[in-house]
């Protein structure tokens, strides 16, 4: 017999994870799915994630667990005034510290899975590893073509060059 | 199983609503440079509303309110108009004076609020509120009733009160007004509410507060007031000295009527209400921060020792006495249950204070006048409260030199005419300069701690030199106050994206005289003389 607060997800490659049910309902997604399905002892597909994202992303919902209820809240502030002043905590900045394939990765599936703490963290963190870089230095680092012609570059330069830029 | 295509995520191709959010947590200067990185992105940054919305509120230095009321686009118009009327000096708002044949007398007209006494016959003065930017909102109408209780307090009394002073504290619904009793000399203080048209407020404890002391005969008294707390700074005499005059600054409950912290200084010493248990006293030689409870239910007097930081102002030249200083804070703004669409940054805002000096040059040559005037961000204070060390290092705790004052420092200007009172609205600070000779203001320089675009920052020269501005009428200083700042262009390591000064020359072209002028939720506030012109104009 199944322990009915725990179940089991099914990650895109096969690999399974046994979860608690309080840490699944972070994701809006599994905790609308959960609901219509009621009890049952069946695992969960999640077509679009592989492993080792998935175990990042319940790896970040283990450790957020607690703060689940004060993120529901009402928010007086909005979110614009929230995503302003947010700090990345230093355990959010190491959970990051991997290579980029995998950052979006996570990202892109927190988004999909609906976890919204994670999707806010997540782009806190891109945001901070663009700030103050020149178009250039954010090119190289994260690998984008430059599309625009020369004239157009130029063009570009020379309109927004009231933000101080280099 | 199949094996999974796999295909490297790129910043550049992630879903809208992705990049969208991410690029949300960005100021407006790396967004511009987002927008050369590559044609997606440029695409985004330049139709996106939101981001649309975000780099319009970086540049104006405002926030979005809170959520409910307009949509998105037509926050965005909103702004972008207020934007330009703060570019173009196009009028936003006009509002007639109903008797422009009589003296009108500002007392309050910062933060969206104009508070103002009009009379409309030769002895009956009317007390108005306007909110310009909110015609439709109750609030924003005249309130007439002040003069029914300005009646009864005058009858009670033998002699014809008149108000020195008003503040106007929309959290609390209230209205805050000095009087001076011409013969007692005592001030009192009454507090009324907004919306039980200037009745006495029903959460006040008394329904007068009294000076400790009588005062002389000056026109100007200085009152404020934050949630419970009002405050105020008016010469009185000294009681133990030989009719000397100092300073007397209170804060009180008007809630608990408790005293709550009092403080004698010299009497060109004024104080500001920092936060609910915060005094910033300002003397000629700094500005030192007093803490006190704002429930204490006794009186408790401070002494010059009990600051906890003391920021140095840098030393006048031997010789040099200050005649006059004024103190002016960001105005208050909002009712508790407004939904406006955006508003200043706190976190950006700015307090000022003028001082008017006079050196000696011996005595064959007249003294040589000069008006200081300290433009402070609020932060550079709150930061070392904040983080700075709470113990005090010494007796009149740590000091903090000039060129100590932290990333956001001040800024310090010198002008050569008297201004007139100065208005601040968020990062911004309006001065009005006078003509020569006239008593009214000719010029208005708008300094903010941020700039709006290139052409219209202005770059200091450096250490030791002054950058002149050329006014039509008297001349305007203006230097930064940190050391081995380089220039304003050169941002050091601050929270504020930039670090400069706009300034705004604003000439009266058609004869226009303006009397006074504020700075409001929408743009500047002009008044104009009524003897000259029956509108005041509102910017």
């Amino acid at each position: 017999m199944g322990d009915s607060n725990r179940l089991t997800l099914v990650a895109s490659d096969g690999g399974k994870f046994v979860v608690d049910k309080e840490v699944v309902q972070m994701s809006v997604l599994l905790k609308n799915m959960i609901e219509d399905l009621g009890e049952t002892d069946e695992s969960i597909p999640i077509p679009n994630v592989t492993s080792p994202v998935l175990t990042k992303v319940i790896e970040f919902c283990e450790n957020h667990r607690t703060d689940a209820a004060r993120t529901d809240g009402p928010n007086v502030d909005g979110d614009d005034a929230r995503m302003r002043t947010a700090v990345v905590s230093d355990w959010d900045r190491q959970f990051f510290d991997v290579d980029q394939d995998l950052m979006f990765e996570i990202i892109v599936a927190a988004n999909y899975l609906d976890i919204k703490s994670l999707v806010d963290v997540g782009c806190k963190v891109v945001a901070d590893m663009i700030k103050g870089k020149s178009p250039q230095e954010i090119r190289d680092l994260f690998d984008i073509v430059n599309d625009f012609s020369p004239e157009e570059e130029a063009a570009l330069r020379k309109e927004n060059e009231w933000a101080n830029d280099r | 199983m199949e094996p999974r295509q796999h295909h490297r995520l790129v910043l550049s191709e992630l879903a809208t609503e992705l990049l969208t959010k991410i690029l949300l947590g960005l100021e407006v200067g790396d967004l511009t440079r987002c927008k050369r990185v590559c044609r997606r992105l440029n695409q985004l940054v330049s139709t996106d509303l939101s981001l649309l919305y975000k780099m319009e509120l970086d540049v104006a230095g405002m926030v979005d309110g809170p959520p409910g009321g307009a949509d998105l686009r037509v926050r965005l118009e909103r702004l972008r108009a207020r934007n330009e009327a703060w570019d173009m000096g196009l009028p936003l708002h006009t509002v007639m004076l109903q008797s422009p044949d009589y003296s009108t007398s500002v007392w309050q007209c910062t933060g969206g609020f104009f508070l103002y006494e009009e009379g409309t016959t030769a002895d009956d003065m009317q007390l108005k509120l306007h909110r310009p930017a909110y015609p439709d909102l109750p609030t924003s109408v005249g309130l007439q009733g002040i003069l029914r209780t300005l009646s009864a307090w005058q009858s009670s009394g033998s002699s014809t009160a008149e108000i020195r002073s008003g503040t106007v504290n929309p959290e609390e619904d209230m209205v805050a007004i000095m009087l001076g009793h011409t013969e007692s000399e005592i001030v009192r203080c009454v507090v009324l509410s907004i919306s039980q048209d200037m009745t006495p407020h029903p959460m006040a404890a008394r329904s007068e507060f009294l000076s400790s002391c009588p005062r002389p005969s000056v026109p100007h008294v200085r009152i404020e007031s934050v949630g419970d707390l009002i405050s105020w700074t008016i010469p009185v005499l000294n009681t133990d000295g030989e009719g000397e005059f100092v300073s007397e600054m209170l804060v009180i409950n008007w809630k608990s009527g408790a005293t709550v912290w009092k403080l004698r200084g010299k009497s060109t010493d004024k104080h500001l209400l920092l936060d609910p248990s915060h005094v910033l006293v300002i003397d000629r030689h700094g500005l030192s921060v007093h803490e006190f409870d704002p429930r204490a239910t006794t009186s408790r007097c401070s002494t010059g020792d009990d600051c906890s930081i003391f920021f140095a102002l840098p030393a006048l030249h031997h010789g040099t006495d200050i005649q006059n200083l004024q103190c002016y804070l960001p105005g208050p703004r909002n009712f508790r249950d407004d939904r406006v669409l955006f508003h200043e940054d706190p976190d950006l805002s700015a307090f000022a204070f003028h001082m008017s000096t006079s050196t000696s040059l011996g005595f064959w040559q007249p003294p040589r006048k000069e008006h200081l005037i300290y433009v402070i961000p609020m932060s550079t204070i709150l930061n070392e409260l904040e983080h700075g060390l709470h113990k005090p290092a010494r007796r009149g705790g740590t000091v903090i030199p000039w060129p100590q004052w932290g990333p956001d420092g001040a800024r310090l200007l010198r002008v050569d005419i008297e201004p007139r009172p100065l208005t601040i609205m968020g990062s911004r600070v309006a001065i009005p300069l006078s003509a020569h000779g006239l008593n009214i203001a000719r010029d208005i320089f708008v300094i903010d701690v941020r700039p709006r675009r290139a052409e219209e920052t202005f770059s200091g020269l450096g250490e030791g030199s002054f950058a002149m501005l050329r006014a039509l009428q008297g001349r305007v200083d203006v230097s930064d106050t940190i050391r081995g700042l380089q220039s304003f262009a050169v941002p050091v390591t601050t929270r504020l994206p930039y670090r400069m000064t706009y300034v705004k020359t604003w000439s009266e072209w058609d004869m226009k005289v303006v009397v006074a002028q504020a700075l409001t939720h929408d743009g500047i506030v002009i008044t104009c003389d009524p003897l000259d012109i029956q509108v005041g104009q509102l910017i």
